[in-house]
């Protein structure tokens, strides 16, 4: 069950155990529902814009997904009960941090499947239209040009190398300052500056005709 | 050619990424909300475990307790249901002086009586034989 807010939660609840007085306010019960309510509201909010950020990353659906879902886990495992503020950074720094380790993965597994299987390389040859999201109905004009602008844009993102594409997301599209993004990245402020510097400008290169 | 000012660059990639996530197919909208409820849920149950009443913890740490020496004692078990170990019969059946008289004298050889198929009169008469024995030597 979905609740949209912290007072539809309480009336659900009120209807499940039959009582019709709201729960005590100091109750612990209560407050880890509360807790709950608001930790879903938060991974509702970000589901989204994070299963984006995993799929650029990875290029894969699925892969994208199990990411999340890791993330999404351990936030809620190990931070519940940290205060709602702190959220946006942990479970941002967590979902990175699940990349890198599924790009150090894929190294290896690139580096075993070269040296056994050199002749399957054209076979697997990467295509990122595949991957990008379609949209369910038809559109109008409008909407076409939009989704072909965001197809666009995610082929430009998805071919940065990954830290540039991470310090990219995180400032521009996620809002967080140079130092959050350096806390998330788990690397130096200078670090930061120079994937973002080199991310900007690699898109200006390759978004530059279609201005 | 005009170069893109990174202010419009990002706005770009902002309404595009943006797009992106709005416009998510419904099956990967679904498995999303499945995944987020799942994380939910285990937090519930897991939460719910540490939570139960304070006597309910006495009672499982009693148990434990109550299981680890069961088990400690269960391995000595076999030795104490060997021949050498079970009561004598005849202390069920006699007063109790009796009974712990018989008992010093009840050797293995006795043991091994009552555990064969000897004849019930004999083994009834076995306490007059005893008893004669240590009367008249």
């Amino acid at each position: 069950m979905v609740w949209r807010t912290e007072r539809e939660m309480m009336d659900t609840t009120a209807l499940i155990t039959g009582h019709n007085d709201p729960l005590k306010q100091d109750s612990p019960g209560r407050n880890a529902l509360a807790s709950m309510a608001r930790m879903n509201s938060f991974l509702r909010g970000v589901e989204h814009r994070a299963f984006v950020i995993a799929r650029l990353a990875t290029q894969d659906d699925e892969e994208a997904l199990d990411i999340v879902q890791d993330a999404m886990f351990k936030l809620v495992q190990k931070y519940s009960s940290h205060s709602d503020g702190e959220w946006g950074a942990l479970f941002h720094a967590i979902l990175h941090s699940r990349i890198n380790d599924w790009h150090r993965r894929q190294k290896v597994r690139n580096r075993w499947r070269v040296f056994f299987f050199r002749s399957d390389d054209d076979e697997d040859d990467f295509s990122p239209e595949e991957n990008i999201a379609q949209t369910q109905f038809p559109e109008p004009e409008e909407q076409v040009l939009q989704a072909e602008m965001s197809k666009t844009m995610l082929n430009a993102v998805g071919t940065l190398p990954l830290r540039q594409q991470q310090a990219l997301l995180l400032r521009a599209w996620e809002g967080y300052d140079i130092a959050e993004t350096a806390k998330i990245m788990k690397c130096s402020e200078g670090s930061v500056k120079t994937h973002y510097s080199r991310a900007i400008h690699s898109l200006r290169e390759k978004l530059g005709e279609y201005q | 050619m005009e170069k893109l000012t990174e202010n419009i660059l990002i706005e770009s990639v902002k309404q595009g990424l943006d797009y992106s996530a709005d416009n998510l197919d419904m099956h990967t909208r679904v498995r999303l909300t499945r995944i987020r409820l799942q994380a939910i849920e285990q937090n519930n149950r897991s939460s719910s475990f540490f939570h139960v009443p304070s006597f309910a913890h006495g009672f499982a740490a009693a148990a434990v307790v109550t299981l680890f020496v069961a088990l400690w004692v269960l391995p000595n078990a076999d030795q104490m249901l060997s021949p050498q170990s079970v009561p004598p019969v005849s202390t069920l059946v006699m007063p109790e002086t009796e009974a712990s008289a018989s008992a010093s004298v009840l050797d293995g050889n006795e043991m091994d009586i009552l555990m064969s198929h000897e004849e019930m009169d004999f083994l009834e008469n076995l306490e007059i034989y005893e008893w004669l024995e240590a009367e008249y030597g």
